[in-house]
């Protein structure tokens, strides 16, 4: 989870960071140290890449936005899977132990130093059928308009679709380290949040691939899945939650409690342009009548076009 | 192999008929509470007193055996499905876990007869 940069102690002047390495040419894995400066506000990622810089450009690692929003820098440090963009240096190091072990995530093939491969892992994610299913396939396909869906109904799934599928609830989980076959925290997370979505319908499909020996029963309930999403996602309450469905299914008690319609003409327009703006005062190239039938909020102020 | 939810119903299942047949067997061994009529804790333990008390709770202690059999049974199946993956593995862990099944329980019920 991101720590408020406040509360993060000043880091060591320096700090050694300890990386596994594997070079699977030489299928050969070897501890490596190496000595850095850091700077306050520093973060595992950019000691890292300041080791690839300076030190060592055969150093391999993933990832891409470096603000804890794509999920690729997932990274075993100091024996807990986190975030390497979001986890600070003085956070994890002191100036009693300047030391940071930097290894791959577990549970995961490792293809070359600190990355992994995914595959499986999204594999996993994929046979759930992680997206809204209706059983008119025209009602997503040629969608007039947006599902209907109230606030409270958000709410109960909204968590759940904050995951940026890190992989670091998987590399947690003791379940998939003893059962490569389990479909893991994220996969049944994510079958929940669409069974629980009241615009799907396809809860019986994505039963079917649960319901199994390396599904939802697999889980032991150790919660550090949750206990180390970035996200603060909770992929143990919605396991168990699951878990619940499926045995209420099979007594033939569960059914969905409501459906979520397709929205009915709106009883406002989202916006009007109106006809008498000059075309000048539009974005060149921008067709006012095309512009007045686009269901897209332009928040014009009249005291723009006095200017 | 059926869905994974069939047997995971009948742990559930298993686990609520524990808690009572469990709360009796305990419930024996307080004086005063004890449906069987021990008159103290030595006397709920001894062996001819639980005999004769068991000539007319018999089939209680032979729910305790069976659903405790299986719900502990299920619970190892569960722990060996995951240490090894694979068809050939599923069938020896499930062939051995009904073997102990039948052997435990037949030996079990086989004593709780005779008493009874």
């Amino acid at each position: 989870m991101a720590e408020e940069l406040k509360s993060i102690p000043e880091p060591p002047k320096e700090v050694i960071v300890r990386v596994k390495r594997y070079d699977p040419d030489k299928n050969k894995t070897w501890w490596q140290e190496y000595k850095i400066p850091t700077y306050r506000g520093m973060t595992v990622l950019d000691a890292l890449l300041w080791i690839k810089e300076h030190l060592d450009p055969t150093l391999s690692m993933r990832y891409s936005c470096r603000m804890g929003v794509c999920g690729s820098c997932g990274m075993l440090i100091n024996g807990v899977p986190r975030l390497a963009c979001q986890t600070q240096v003085g956070a994890v190091a002191t100036p009693e132990n300047p030391v940071i072990t930097v290894e791959p995530l577990p549970n995961f093939p490792v293809v070359r130093d600190l990355i992994t491969d995914f595959s499986g892992f999204f594999e996993k994610h994929k046979s759930i059928k992680p997206y809204i299913i209706r059983k008119d396939p025209k009602e997503v396909d040629e969608a007039p308009r947006e599902f209907l869906m109230k606030p409270e109904e958000l709410e109960e799934i909204y968590q759940y679709t904050l995951c940026i599928m890190c992989g670091l609830c998987y590399a947690a989980c003791p379940v998939a380290a003893s059962d490569p076959e389990y479909l893991g925290p994220q996969a049944l997370t994510q079958a929940y949040r669409f069974i629980a979505d009241v615009r799907d319908e396809g809860a019986e499909e994505r039963i079917v691939v649960v319901d199994t020996e390396h599904g939802c029963h697999r889980c032991h309930f150790a919660a550090s899945c949750s206990a180390v999403c970035p996200k603060e996602v909770d992929p143990a309450a919605a396991i168990q939650r699951l878990r619940r469905i499926v045995f209420l299914r099979r007594l033939g008690l569960w059914k969905k409690e409501k459906g979520s319609p397709v929205a009915g003409p709106l009883e406002k327009p989202l916006r009007e342009v109106k006809a008498e703006y000059p075309k000048h005062n539009l974005l060149p190239g921008v067709d006012p009548e095309q512009q007045a039938k686009e269901p897209v909020t332009i928040d014009f102020r009249e005291e723009w076009l006095k200017e | 192999m059926g869905r994974a939810s069939s047997i995971q119903i009948w742990q559930y299942i298993t686990a609520i008929i524990l808690i009572f047949v469990l709360t009796f067997h305990l419930i024996e061994r307080v004086p005063g509470l004890s449906p069987l009529g021990a008159k103290s804790y030595e006397e709920s333990v001894e062996v001819e007193p639980v005999k004769k008390a068991y000539s007319s709770y018999g089939w209680i202690l032979g729910t305790l055996l069976i659903v405790a059999l299986f719900h502990g049974l299920n619970g190892l199946r569960g722990m060996l499905l995951e240490l090894r993956t694979g068809k050939g593995w599923r069938i020896f862990v499930e062939t051995v876990i009904w073997l102990l099944f039948v052997i435990f329980g037949a030996i079990g019920l086989h004593t709780v007869l005779a008493m009874t």
